[in-house]
């Protein structure tokens, strides 16, 4: 999901929207996140960083769950939306939290949406993720889909 | 990227300068020579050592934004923190580590044995040096330090002991 979000061409009008408590939040998780287990893949808690992208260092990307529904789109199917061209190598699974858990749970985080050419249903949870909070984000977080992939693409 | 055996040892380097060298089996020691590479050469026959420099060499073989929303390669300053800290910590029946990339080029540790749950983030642009460690709903924040005795308890009762 890429994280630019300076330009709303076409969907400012959802841009202001309160992301409600009962919303989804989606993540997309690459296997370099994860290690693989006995059980399938483990997502580890630096999934859950913020951009390293210079302006964006306190955002992590989401797809924000109402969103994607009123376009009649699935979270199962972001990777492929996402990143059609790694789409043959499995590479990316999806993790959800909800909003409120966000809110509650992890905290000192605020969820906006930031629509994107790329992706309408774009926005950004906000806030610093220090370790302790990241580790939160990952207890809170389950699998949509995961990675398909049986290794990482960096393994030989 | 250069994948083959010099000296018997099989050895990859990344962007021509870091790399992790490692036997492909049998016993193994940490050596640390020029500033960019890490050795594991022949020598004890601790069972983490090979499996660990594994992972890390696939970890360093990152580039730069191999995350799409942002990334650094590995900080060959971390994983020599990591791996003092897994030469202090790990005995030989102790479970290995997950090991995962963080986007600002740390390193996390990652164990859970049971309801033992323990995070050792070495993260040097970030200023994080933290262990975190739940035993059941308890949560400990900790310097890696003073967790370096957690490793070989974790899923024992004398952990927080420890």
């Amino acid at each position: 999901v890429s994280p630019q979000n300076d330009s709303n061409n076409g969907h400012a009008d959802l841009a202001d929207e309160w992301v409600g408590d009962d919303v989804w939040l989606y993540r997309l998780v690459p296997t370099y996140f994860c290690e693989r287990g006995d059980d399938g893949w483990e997502i580890g808690s630096a999934a859950f960083s913020n951009s390293t992208e210079p302006g964006f260092e306190a955002e992590m990307s989401v797809v924000l769950g109402d969103t994607l529904a009123s376009l009649d789109r699935l979270p199962e199917d972001l990777p492929i939306f996402t990143f059609p061209a790694d789409a043959e190598h499995g590479h990316w699974g999806v993790a959800k939290l909800l909003t409120e858990t966000v809110r509650t749970t992890v905290g000192n985080q605020e969820i906006v949406r930031s629509p994107t050419d790329d992706e309408p249903a774009h926005g950004d949870v906000c806030g610093p993720k220090n370790p302790k909070r990241r580790k939160r984000f990952k207890k809170s977080a389950t699998w949509v889909i995961e990675p398909a992939a049986p290794s990482e693409a960096h393994d030989s | 990227m250069v994948l083959g055996q010099i000296s018997g040892r099989h050895t990859r380097t990344v962007g021509g300068f870091k790399a992790i060298h490692y036997p492909p089996s049998g016993p193994a020691r940490w050596s640390y020579g020029r500033e960019d590479v890490i050795s594991l050469e022949a020598g004890t026959s601790a069972p983490w050592e090979v499996p660990v420099a594994r992972r890390i060499t696939a970890l360093m073989q990152l580039p730069e934004n191999w995350d799409p929303r942002g990334s650094r390669p590995l900080d060959i300053a971390d994983v020599r923190e990591a791996l003092a800290f897994l030469e202090k910590a790990m005995k030989p029946a102790s479970p290995l580590p997950k090991i995962t990339a963080l986007p600002s080029g740390g390193l996390e540790l990652h164990w859970r044995v049971g309801a033992d749950d323990l995070e050792v983030i070495f993260d040097n642009a970030e200023n994080e040096r933290v262990a975190l460690l739940e035993v059941g709903e308890e949560e400990h924040e900790m310097t890696p330090e003073q967790a370096i005795d957690c490793v070989d308890f974790l899923g024992h009762p004398r952990l927080l002991a420890a």
